[in-house]
């Protein structure tokens, strides 16, 4: 122990804090906390010496104690979620005891919810934070209805977008706090977990599937989490740098508690079914209509084919849905068993908990096999030095389907299949069915065989993950502390994909079979030390200082291997024969920071702070490589503690805050540089390869920078009548400056494509806020509310010129990036008008003229054009939400019946429904506005504009309401819990994804198919989000 | 216990220093260092020793614009637009190609553009590194040839406007150029090729392969000029044996024939008959070995119908392989040079044409493949020899059919069509495919390519100055 503490003292010397003497052994306060209703003690209630970080937590008897305190007079605080913080006033005399107890009042009283700093480690009540930081603790959602971290942050807090990737298990979700922050640079939030930055990549995958990709966010177990902070901008994380202008989510996990060892198992069941129906007219049937062409012969007799009078006489209109013939879903399900205990002294706590799930997803080869193990412990290693360590690890194996644009994928090979139910019998009716690939197909794709040919495809990635961190507390005086966190992220991904030869018959290579293997390991490291000083300065005012640095190094070394030509019988590399190759791809960032920070608090009511982080990053540019400063000011006043303020009877506390801060967003590894890549050429008839270095992109840029998040927000904080009504409100504008833009080269350059330059600015702005209102407030019945509210609105200032050149709109697919839009705007030629001229019941582009200076090729002349576009690219809508309202309800009665809702409202966003302008559109087409005569004009238009060159038609609106959640827990009475020698039991059902209101036309208006994308934003034969059912069952003891 | 401003400003002052020294004491740049061993910086490429890789560089980036790796490239983009290949598939940037009707922001037209726009740039770049460090190598003329070639290439396939940009890869600077006319281009490209030439002693063996090269480029810019009678002198002293070739390779991605990909590896494009009924008939001639392109058999390695699953499926066999060579420039194009010039002066070409033809199991870069879609296959044997028309200009005619079948599928058709309209005099409605689009619509009216809609990144830059052929 004296080795250890010489260490760890010459340690925080090195690191800048003024080593003092040793302190010696002191007195101490101890207490008691009850409920001042029923007189009960409460556990876990955190006592904190206040403007120090001495303190801990209550036991299950409500008691505690805090040892080596010096003499003197304290003011000590008590505070617990669910209860208003209460203080005391405490002297300790020389090595005595003083007394300090508490009666705390139940309330939601959000001012006193107690936040633990990422950045720094400290720990500050709401109410001295100047910035908006929402909150999600365990308790706040039904932890049966989530499978994953994205659906616990899913519409519970305001300020937060969570837009799905689809029904995939183990599917990215796109995340944002407050909007977009960047055009070209990750908006994904920064992870912080336990205080340390950790692997957040939500493009994770080393093949393809057709467009999903898997996220690092969702390793984290829901059932590990003490809470969930989101600190939604720049005006929270300065603290956080570089990386931090997305916001940050904090996440601090499940701690042990002083007392005896509490047991908790757990364990569910559930299942998941599709929401894709099996026959749907519009979505899920195929068609195609065939007739006679001038010469008698049998032609597809498409509308516009019948206009044009190649068809001239429409015969039978063929339908099919593939999904009714044969059906490639099944019901899902999954089960989990998890175990967790508790417990330890007043030196050590600890928490040790384990997890086992497994999931079947609804399409054959889709399933998740995870494990997770964590142990968090914490010890009083001297009375002035605390230890907090924490390990985690997961041991996930997930196997992915393929789907979204993928012939061989579960949707695409359905709804891009044929109209023909092609079996051995209608193959003697149907002419098509004898025509070469749809003999026996049924409608789908596949030549020849079913569609659960494709499952035979393994697509797999196995995480092996381990987080581990080490917090030292150190309290030489007892006004000064010093904070030592490290730790790791270790990550180990093994991606593997396998086609077994001879059982695909999709394509030649898919007959030959093929085998892929990936690794990539990717660590991260974290040091973080801080140093804080606190002091009085008169009878009023406190200040405290705190200066530290930090330290961060993430690296990413990845292999891969392939080859095709597979011997049967094998699945492994081994087994190849053909095509081999080799991949190695490496990469570091590594970041120092300086921080220095200083508040001041004023009768414990006004609070201001300021502060500042300088960092300097190993992916700036080398010629602009200095360090990059992040101020910050925030200011909390809670003017209801005021004797002047009148609160008219009804206001029980009002805050007013506000805070501005700037934050960065670094450029990704080697972006700054122009460099070469190695390649292979064959020179001879021999196959003897020579090496080649061919020039790589994007071009460097050596003045490269991060791209600066300026946020500003002002908003107040409310409870109302006696606590039955709480809630906030914020505004917020946030501007970042620098956007680094892929600043499309002339391709004449002969370079690859961009050169990423700061350039644009961005502006979102936006108000959103939260109420809780208990509306029934009975001792057998309770009914309480919460809403919140998002709105913001996004804009791109300006796309920056070059050289008085400004830089033109950056178009991709159907969006773009151009000064006064939203950041990924759609935008495309409109349909401003259509209507039947000739009366043939047909909506066509024949007889259209040009339009913005292309030309129609298929201009005949002579009719009336049935179709107005507009003549150039105009907005057509935001590809992101921009209005969220969410409705939580929780009704409690008989205290052992509790429900939970929650409805999902979200709107304001329009969504690419390729999936349907795929099906109606050119060669492949076998939609019904393509094909249907008796198709609403509304619909042909559609199909016929997107001939045209626009995709308007199919822009569709995607706001939508979703019953998300219901859940029901029923709590066992205690005596019948007794009787199984249990201290508490309960049963919960939960569903997920209940039903759904929206005017979308396809499966759900909320999917995206390529999250991994920083704003592609479309449903492209992406599989929808499905219903789930949960039973869960709660044992402790 | 009490604590004194000054104790506090003695904290933060140390705090302060404490942590500058931190900041500082620290080589800030040795730790802000990162290795980045997986790529080549520009400051390794400027050895003699680094040399041959840059001429690598140089085979590599041409066979990419041809069509490698991916499935977009000259050869295939330019057969869709032409009449050698159908559209079988369901991508809509690549049925504007088939449909003449490209808009500039074709991805597909973007993804060729910039392939051979940047293998021109590797081209010209690498022939100044050789002037610098070896101006005498013959890797100096080789990579000069083809820097002419890519300049020949992109007036054959691209509307008059494109232009020519530099790039310094050390200093990181551009010079975006102006747009050129095709005889601008032309004319470069012969300047290219000359300079290719200069100092390369054309009696040494081992300067054959590029002094040919440089030979069958003349002639080729010179036809593109119209000055058949300079072309057929430029080739005149090229052996019919002689190839240049594009060797392509399993090995790694980006080496595979990019021409094999998108139709026997792939069905999306199946070979042409008569496309728009102005088109050769290719597939219908079943006899002739140059051009074979039988039915798929409805297995998934020869698939009936096309990735579209109705799209009848013609299979090409001229490339049977991943690894199956191209050739780039041969003896046989600098015959048929020699040829054309007399059939337009109304001079004996026919046995030319008949000699190649007789000579046709010497000439072909490789038998047809695979062998699952030969049972019906012509024999490798001599042709027959053909028979002249009567016209002068049908004559012209079989002579450009007989480039088409030699040069099947080797980039140089759709080139030849806009030298049929505008050096010839026929009709672009004679020459393109026109009507009725098999899929729905009209054919358009494109003859080439339009610059891609990305070039307008480039100031002096608008649009195709004109899309004559």
């Amino acid at each position: 122990m004296r080795f250890g503490r010489y260490a760890l003292a010459a340690a925080l010397l090195a690191l800048g804090v003024p080593l003092a003497a040793q302190q010696t052994a002191g007195g101490a306060i101890v207490g008691r906390v009850t409920d001042r209703v029923n007189g009960q003690p409460v556990s876990d209630v955190r006592v904190q010496i206040v403007g120090t970080q001495r303190g801990g937590l209550t036991r299950t008897n409500g008691t505690y104690r805090i040892a080596g305190v010096p003499n003197g007079t304290y003011t000590v605080r008590a505070s617990r979620i669910g209860y208003a913080a209460s203080t005391v006033a405490a002297t300790v005399s020389a090595n005595g005891e003083a007394t300090a107890n508490f009666v705390l009042n139940v309330a939601e009283n959000v001012l006193d919810k107690v936040t633990v700093s990422g950045a720094t480690g400290g720990t500050a009540r709401a109410r001295e934070i100047g910035a908006s930081i929402s909150r999600i603790d365990s308790t706040t959602y039904n932890v049966a209805a989530v499978t994953n971290l994205s659906q616990v942050l899913a519409a519970r807090t305001p300020g937060v977008s969570v837009q799905a990737g689809g029904g995939t298990i183990g599917v990215a979700n796109r995340i944002r706090l407050r909007g977009p922050t960047s055009i070209n640079l990750s908006n994904d939030p920064l992870l912080v977990i336990d205080g340390l930055v950790s692997t957040n990549n939500t493009n994770n995958l080393a093949f393809g599937v057709g467009g999903a990709t898997t996220s690092r966010l969702d390793d984290i177990n829901p059932q590990d989490i003490e809470d969930i902070q989101v600190l939604k901008g720049a005006a929270a994380t300065a603290l956080y740098g570089t990386g931090a202008a997305n916001g940050v989510i904090q996440i601090t996990t499940k701690r042990g508690k002083a007392g005896k060892a509490r047991w908790g198992v757990y364990t569910e069941a559930g299942s998941d079914r599709t929401l894709v129906p099996e026959s749907n007219p519009l979505t899920s049937t195929n068609y195609r209509q065939i007739g006679r062409g001038p010469t008698g012969n049998r032609v597809n007799c498409g509308l516009e084919a019948q206009v044009l009078r190649t068809c001239v006489t429409p015969d039978t209109l063929y339908s099919t849905s593939p999904f009714a013939n044969e059906s490639p879903f099944r019901v899902g399900g999954s089960n989990r068993l998890g175990v967790n205990v508790s417990g330890g002294s007043e030196a050590v706590q600890y928490y040790l908990g384990g997890e086992l799930f497994r999931q079947n997803g609804i399409v054959g080869p889709s399933g998740s096999r995870r494990t997770n193990l964590r142990a968090n412990i914490g010890a009083n290693l001297l009375s002035n030095l605390r230890a907090d360590v924490t390990i985690s690890y997961l041991k996930s194996v997930l196997n992915l389907p393929l789907n979204d644009n993928l012939f061989a994928g579960t949707l695409s090979a359905g709804l891009l299949g044929g109209a023909f139910d092609c079996t051995r019998e209608s193959r003697a009716l149907i002419q098509e069915c004898r025509n070469g690939n749809d003999s026996l197909s049924r409608g789908y794709v596949s030549a020849n065989v079913p569609v659960r040919q494709y499952f035979v495809q393994t697509q797999q990635q196995d995480i092996d993950r381990l987080q581990t961190g080490m917090t030292l507390r150190y309290t030489p005086k007892r006004w000064l502390e010093g904070t030592l966190r490290a730790g790791g992220d270790f990550v180990y991904r093994y991606d593997q994909n396998l086609t077994p030869p001879n059982q695909v018959f999709l394509n030649a290579a898919s007959i030959e079979g093929s085998r892929f293997q990936a690794r990539a390991y990717t660590p991260t490291y974290t040091v973080t030390a801080n140093t804080k000083a606190s002091y009085d300065l008169g009878s009023k005012i406190r200040l405290s200082t705190l200066v530290g640095s930090q330290y961060t190094n993430e690296a990413s070394r990845f292999t891969s291997a392939s080859g095709a030509i597979l011997l049967p019988g094998t699945s492994s590399l081994n087994g190849l024969n053909a095509r081999f190759a080799v991949n190695e791809a490496n990469s570091q960032i590594v970041t120092i920071a300086g921080v220095l920070e200083q508040t001041a608090a004023f009768n414990d009511r006004l609070f201001v702070t300021a502060a500042m982080r300088l960092d300097n990053s190993s992916v700036f540019g080398a010629d602009s490589r200095e360090f990059v400063y992040y101020p910050s000011f925030s200011s909390s006043y809670v003017i209801s503690d005021e004797k002047w303020f009148p609160k008219f009877g009804v206001i029980d506390q009002l805050r007013l805050r506000g805070s501005i801060g700037e934050a960065g967003n670094r450029p990704v590894f080697r972006q700054a540089e122009t460099f070469f890549n190695p390649v292979a050429v064959n020179q001879t008839a021999t196959d003897a390869n020579v090496a080649a270095a061919t020039i790589g992109g994007p071009v460097g840029n050596l003045l490269l920078k991060p791209e600066i998040t300026r946020e500003v927000e002002g908003g107040f904080d409310f409870n109302l009548a006696g606590g039955r009504i709480d809630g906030e409100f914020t505004a917020f504008q946030k501007d970042t400056r620098d956007l680094l833009v892929g600043r499309v080269l002339a391709p004449s350059l002969g370079v690859a494509g961009n050169q990423n330059v700061n350039l644009s600015k961005m502006t979102t702005k936006g108000l959103e806020g939260s109420v809780n209102v208990k509306v029934i407030d009975m001792p057998r019945f309770s009914y309480a509310q919460r809403v919140t509210v998002t709105t913001f609105r996004n804009e791109i200032g300006a796309l920056g010129s070059i050289n008085d050149q400004p830089i033109a709109p950056i178009i991709f697919g159907r969006q773009v990036f151009r000064a006064g839009l939203p950041a990924g705007a759609y935008y495309d030629r409109k349909i401003l008008g259509y209507s039947d001229r000739n009366n043939d019941g047909i909506i066509s582009r024949v007889n259209c003229p040009a339009y913005g200076g292309l030309a129609n090729p298929i201009l005949v002349g002579g009719g009336a054009c049935e179709i107005q576009l507009s003549d150039s690219l105009e907005y057509l809508g935001n590809p992101q939400p921009t209005r969220q309202i969410s409705f939580q309800s929780l009704f409690s009665a008989f205290k052992n019946l509790q429900f939970n809702v929650l409805v999902d409202y979200r709107g304001g966003a329009k969504l690419y429904n390729n999936t349907r302008e795929f099906r109606n559109n050119g060669g492949f087409a076998n939609g019904p506005d393509f094909w249907d005569r008796n198709a609403p004009l509304s619909d042909q238009v559609k199909s016929a504009a997107r001939a045209m060159g626009t995709s308007d038609g199919y822009i569709e609106d995607a706001s939508f309401v979703r019953l998300s959640e219901v859940g029901m827990t029923w709590v066992v009475p205690a005596a019948a819990a007794k009787i199984l020698k249990s201290g508490g039991l309960s049963l919960t059902l939960a569903a997920r994804n209940l039903r759904l209101w929206t005017d979308y036309t396809g499966f759900d208006p909320e999917v995206i198919s390529n999250t991994g994308a920083n704003f592609t934003t479309t449903d492209f034969l992406t599989n929808p989000p499905g219903r789930s059912y949960t039973l869960r069952v709660n044992f402790n003891f | 216990m009490t604590f004194s401003f000054e104790t506090s400003r003695r904290f933060l002052v140390t705090g302060i220093v404490s942590l500058g020294l931190t900041l500082t004491a620290c080589d800030i740049d040795k730790t802000l260092a990162v290795e980045d061993p997986d790529v080549v910086p520009p400051t390794a490429l400027v050895d003699v020793t680094v040399l041959p890789a840059l001429r690598a560089s140089v085979i590599s980036d041409l066979q990419v614009a041809m069509g490698a790796g991916g499935e977009s490239g000259v050869i295939v983009e330019s057969a869709l637009l032409g009449d050698e290949l159908t559209w079988a598939e369901t991508f809509p940037t690549r049925g504007e190609m088939d449909q003449r009707n490209i808009n500039p922001i074709n991805g597909t037209l973007n993804v060729v553009y910039n392939s051979l726009q940047r293998a021109r740039a590797t081209a010209d770049r690498t022939a100044a590194v050789y002037y610098n460090l070896l101006p005498a190598a013959i890797g100096r003329s080789e990579v000069q040839a083809i820097a002419g070639f890519t300049y020949i290439l992109l007036s054959e396939m691209y509307c008059n406007g494109v232009p020519i940009s530099t790039f310094d890869v050390n200093k990181g600077t551009f010079v975006l150029g102006t747009p050129q006319t095709g005889v601008q281009l032309l004319t470069t490209a012969l300047a290219k090729l000359d300079s290719a030439r200069v100092g390369l002693d054309s009696t040494l063996a081992g300067n054959a392969q590029v002094v040919n090269l440089i030979r069958v480029g003349r002639g080729r810019a010179l036809l593109n000029l119209n000055r058949p009678a300079d072309a057929a002198v430029a080739v005149s002293a090229v052996p019919t044996s002689y190839r240049f070739t594009l060797f392509h390779s399993e090995n790694t991605g980006r080496q595979n024939n990019g021409v094999f990909l998108p139709t026997l590896n792939f069905p999306r494009h199946s070979v042409s008959a008569l496309e728009g009924g102005n088109g050769l008939r290719y597939r219908l001639d079943s006899t002739d070995v140059r051009v074979y392109a039988p039915r798929g058999r409805g297995l998934a390695f020869s698939p009936a119908v096309g990735a579209d699953n109705s799209t009848p499926m013609f299979v090409q066999t001229k490339y049977a392989n991943r690894s199956a060579p191209i050739a780039f420039a041969d003896g046989v194009e600098a015959r048929l040079i020699e040829a054309e010039n007399l059939a337009r002066s109304g001079g004996a070409y026919l046995p030319i044409l008949n000699a190649l033809r007789a000579s046709l199991p010497t000439l072909i870069i490789a038998p047809p493949g695979p062998a699952t879609l030969l049972p019906n296959a012509p024999a490798v044997a001599p042709l027959p020899a053909l028979v002249a028309p009567a016209t002068q200009a049908d004559q012209i005619s079989q002579v450009f059919q007989e480039r088409a079948y030699w040069m099947f599928l080797t980039g140089h058709r759709l080139g030849d069509m806009r030298r049929l309209i505008k050096h010839i005099g026929r009709g672009a409605e004679t020459v393109f495919p026109t009507g009725t689009y098999f899929k729905g619509g009209a054919y358009g009216v494109d003859v080439n390519f339009p610059v891609p809609f990305t070039e307008t990144n480039n100031p002096n830059f608008t649009q195709c100055l004109d899309r004559n052929p």
